[in-house]
């Protein structure tokens, strides 16, 4: 069979799943903070958690037996640096104001909120708006930056956690999965059992307990428990990586925003050379992708087939659990502040080189420290969001 | 403070509606309303936002204590109704 149809086949039949498991296990990055700083409420982060705690320690293990080569697995790592951080707090802050990340905007738009539409038309409008203003701007930024040397970027096998911590020893990959994989399954696991027993003592039930699945989850009659869905992304972040090396033997991460750059592109291409416009500024801060940002990938790439099957796959399980519906605003000032937000979405997404699957889910897949730049000026930014909106409305 | 199905018959003195938005919308304006009325009034919210329904409100209104009853109008729209007890 030809490897790119079996690549192409298995990365659509992963996204169809990633859809699923986001729309039915509302698996959404916003949700889960705004839940946590108004009601102290984990449901969602727990199932984040084991998305993360359990797709880490399978890699960590499938790279340290050799299932899958440690030289492969470290051809796609993503360098790493300040516009991590910097990325992620115009990420978080455009995230906040839509109310929904990248995962949560798929399932949200693919259940009819016109308002979310309305976001990813911000994104593609902030994606363009990075390339002709942001990103000679960076570019410029990091000649003046790379002169201090914590925030040079260090581009290849030397981001590879494994390699910089224990050399080149094969235990290396599943000894940091311990750490982070460990670190997030463990957390998840006590906020669970945390919550199950302030529940239980509420409801003056000693052992009262949620399943992670249930019969009606499977017939669409209520959502899967965020820990269902958590399971799912886990298991369809290894399909996606043993699809790509066993089909065209090159290690593919997950990644949602790279398509939608693309899309840009291929939508202007008649009316721009943007490669003559943007062609001039060296992306040096991009060492290991391309010397021109719109270089980076034509838009028919497997992840481009993955976006689109996860919105189809959303909206199927959302019109089989009866969820979809066309849904206006009332109030249509929602509309402008879903562009606002999707610009400043897709220009964070850009400038961190990806979006919180991208850069920080796959950043810790990748044993990158991408992920973990990424995290805490993520979270800023969508706390300022939030309290923005609470100050606002 | 678990949901309250008493509730259902009661008239409400104040409504939201903030139907086609989601989180963190619906909560944070019902919070606000709710700051802002007095005790033992009634806040009637209309939503069609899944999550907000199954998990947001749900845990706002346990943390402020505040009973509250859900019911379902249509194929994913509710109306919630919340009292102010203190």
């Amino acid at each position: 069979m030809n490897p790119y149809f079996l690549e192409y086949s298995l990365v659509g039949i992963a996204g169809l799943l990633f859809g699923a498991a986001l729309e039915r296990g509302r698996m959404c990055f916003v949700l889960a903070t705004n839940n946590i700083i108004t009601a102290g409420d984990t449901k969602i982060l727990e199932g984040i958690l084991w998305a993360f705690g359990i797709s880490v320690l399978i890699f960590g293990a499938v790279e340290s037996l050799g299932i899958i080569p440690v030289q492969a697995a470290v051809q796609g790592v993503f360098p790493s640096g300040w516009y991590d951080l910097v990325g992620a707090l115009f990420f978080g802050f455009g995230i906040g104001l839509c109310g929904a990340c990248m995962s949560g905007l798929i399932f949200r738009a693919s259940s009819g909120f016109t308002q979310n539409w309305m976001q990813l038309f911000g994104i593609l409008i902030g994606t363009i708006f990075f390339a002709f203003i942001i990103f000679p701007m960076t570019n410029f930024l990091y000649w003046i930056l790379h002169t201090i040397p914590w925030l040079g970027i260090k581009p290849g096998l030397s981001d590879y956690i494994p390699h910089e911590w224990f050399g080149k020893a094969v235990w290396g990959p599943f000894v940091v999965a311990l750490i982070f994989g460990g670190f997030f399954m463990l957390f998840g696991l006590y906020l669970t059992k945390r919550r199950f027993k302030k529940i239980g003592e509420e409801r003056g039930e000693k052992n009262y307990k949620e399943p992670v699945i249930t019969w009606n989850m499977l017939k669409f009659k209520e959502p899967y428990s965020p820990r269902l869905g958590g399971l799912l992304f886990a298991v369809i972040a290894i399909i996606v990586l043993f699809a790509s090396y066993y089909t065209v033997h090159k290690v593919a991460y997950l990644g949602v925003t790279t398509p939608y750059g693309s899309f840009d592109t291929y939508l202007l291409s008649p009316f721009i050379n943007l490669y003559n416009v943007v062609g001039p500024y060296k992306a040096s801060f991009l060492p290991k992708l391309s010397s021109n940002w719109f270089q980076i990938v034509p838009v028919a790439i497997p992840m481009t087939l993955m976006v689109l099957c996860t919105f189809a796959g959303a909206t199927i399980t959302a019109i089989l659990g009866g969820e979809f519906k066309w849904r206006v605003p009332r109030r249509k000032m929602m509309f402008l502040q879903n562009f606002i937000g999707g610009v400043f979405t897709g220009v964070g997404a850009r400038i961190a080189l990806g979006c919180n699957i991208g850069t920080l889910w796959s950043g810790f897949l990748m044993f990158s420290w991408a992920g973990v730049l990424f995290l805490p000026t993520l979270v800023l930014g969508m706390y300022l969001a939030l309290k923005f909106q609470e100050l606002v409305w | 403070m678990a949901e309250e199905k008493d509730l259902e018959n009661v008239k409400p003195d104040e409504t939201l509606d903030v139907m086609g938005e989601t989180c963190p919308i619906p909560e944070t304006m019902a919070h606000k309303k709710l700051k802002k009325m007095s005790v033992g009034k009634v806040l009637e919210v209309y939503t069609d936002h899944s999550a907000a329904v199954e998990n947001s409100f749900p845990s706002m209104l346990k943390k402020m204590n505040y009973p509250y009853c859900v019911k379902q109008t249509a194929p994913g729209e509710y109306t919630i109704k919340i009292r102010k007890t203190s």
